[in-house]
């Protein structure tokens, strides 16, 4: 299929942001099965172990927080020794990955100069820096 | 928050159980989320919440992740096809995060019997919504909105099924940035995948050709769902041992529901799902009133 410029462009960046898009959540599910396995084998024990859950499991989160003790925001970084911990920082991966793959599509919306898409993708990715800082949750 | 009865049962049982439960039932929920034709992130939500022991601040935590891997697993294949356009979705996409930002710290602010009880007839509604919304099949809008236009929305993709070459275009941007804020707002309140709402906002609302409106919308599930999650986490209201084996549980169902979704008959399939997604948003509703704990 012959394509114009425009749509030549616009398949380009999505053949971008797909390739980046299939490498983030290859890597992030080899991860998280990864750190699965470290988690349930007690190779890296636990924060709270496993048999305590399902104690703590069905309160709110708060309350669970109160009673474990576990950590909240980005303080969780200085527990990667602790399987539970590190299968959150596979977990994380997926919740980075459209940030990434905004980071790598801006250079080329701009490259093409498309002001309007580079604006966009320059928001978003503002927005889910702003999400992942934990800003927000100060308001709560 | 569980009784002491709850609470006691649950303690008498194996930690390994539920997560082994989970495992299983989210795999069956993908296996029929595909059959079907529906999102496993919607129904993942309230079927975890009213049956099994876990909080309902985790259960959507882990309903956002689970979308949103999802997500990811399909969008690179559909992105390259133009069944998901970028284009189309990025608009769309950073007002549903922005609301979504919103809904999910009001989420986790609400007081638990009135999310359960909000949960509830939502559910009930999306399972109507379901029922009730035939998706359109005509990809025959002629002419873009202004800022439709401006945002060049249009694409064309390769469709075996229509003998050949698709061309689209949408239009009512404006109030379809709109709506989708809603639904971005709703998604994140809730922690549930949105395709139930997406693709007719897609499909019907602003006229993206059916194929399209499900591509798309697995993209905007990506985006949305990330900005929540990340509240989520930030708040510790994610627990890996009920999201991976969720994860785990859907993405095997979602393959198995691929290879059986020419053999088994998708109307029935579809049927349960919307009885099961009644009993369940009942189940939240009445729990939420504090009638059925």
């Amino acid at each position: 299929m012959e394509l114009k410029p425009d749509e030549a462009q616009d398949q380009q960046l999505q053949d971008i942001y797909a390739r980046w898009l299939d490498a983030i959540g290859k890597a992030g599910f080899t991860a998280t099965l990864a750190a699965l396995l470290v988690y349930l084998s007690g190779a890296m024990p636990p924060f709270v172990p496993l048999a305590e859950l399902p104690a703590l499991w069905g309160l709110p989160v708060g309350r669970y927080l109160a009673q474990t003790g576990a950590p909240t925001g980005w303080a969780w970084l200085g527990l990667l020794e602790r399987g539970d911990f590190l299968s959150l920082v596979a977990i994380a991966s997926f919740a980075a990955a459209s940030a990434l793959c905004y980071l790598r599509a801006l250079p080329a919306f701009i490259a093409h100069r498309d002001r309007t898409y580079a604006s966009i993708a320059a928001a978003q990715v503002a927005l889910l820096l702003v999400a992942a800082s934990g800003v927000l949750n100060r308001l709560l | 928050m569980p009784s002491a009865d709850t609470a006691a049962s649950t303690l008498a049982v194996a930690w390994w159980i539920w997560p082994a439960a989970l495992f299983a039932v989210t795999l069956l929920l993908g296996i029929v989320a595909v059959i079907a034709g529906i999102g496993g992130g919607v129904l993942f939500v309230p079927i975890v919440a009213g049956f099994f022991p876990f909080h309902l601040d985790f259960v959507r935590g882990a309903g956002l992740l689970l979308a949103l891997a999802g997500t990811l697993a399909a969008g690179p294949v559909l992105l390259r096809s133009g069944m998901a356009n970028l284009r189309l979705a990025m608009p769309l996409a950073l007002a549903g995060s922005a609301a979504s930002l919103a809904g999910a710290m009001v989420g986790l602010a609400a007081p638990a019997n009135i999310l359960q009880t909000a949960l509830g007839i939502t559910v009930i509604a999306v399972a109507l919504l379901i029922w009730r919304v035939k998706p359109s099949q005509a990809t025959g809008i002629e002419e873009s909105d202004p800022l439709g236009a401006m945002l060049r929305l249009v694409g064309r993709f390769d469709d075996p099924a229509a003998g050949g070459r698709v061309d689209w275009r949408t239009n009512h941007t404006p109030v379809g940035l709109m709506v989708f804020a809603v639904i971005g707002f709703l998604g994140g309140v809730f922690g549930l995948g949105a395709g139930f709402a997406n693709v007719p906002a897609l499909n019907l609302l602003m006229g993206a050709p059916l194929k399209v409106a499900v591509g798309s919308s697995g993209l905007i599930i990506s985006i949305v769902n990330s900005s929540a999650a990340w509240v989520y986490i930030n708040s510790g209201a994610v627990l890996p041992i009920i999201v991976v084996p969720s994860i785990l549980g859907i993405m095997l169902g979602s393959r198995i529901g691929a290879r059986l979704l020419r053999t088994t008959p998708a109307a029935t399939v579809r049927r349960l799902i919307i009885a099961t997604m009644l009993l369940a948003g009942a189940r939240a509703l009445l729990r939420g009133l504090g009638i059925w704990n």
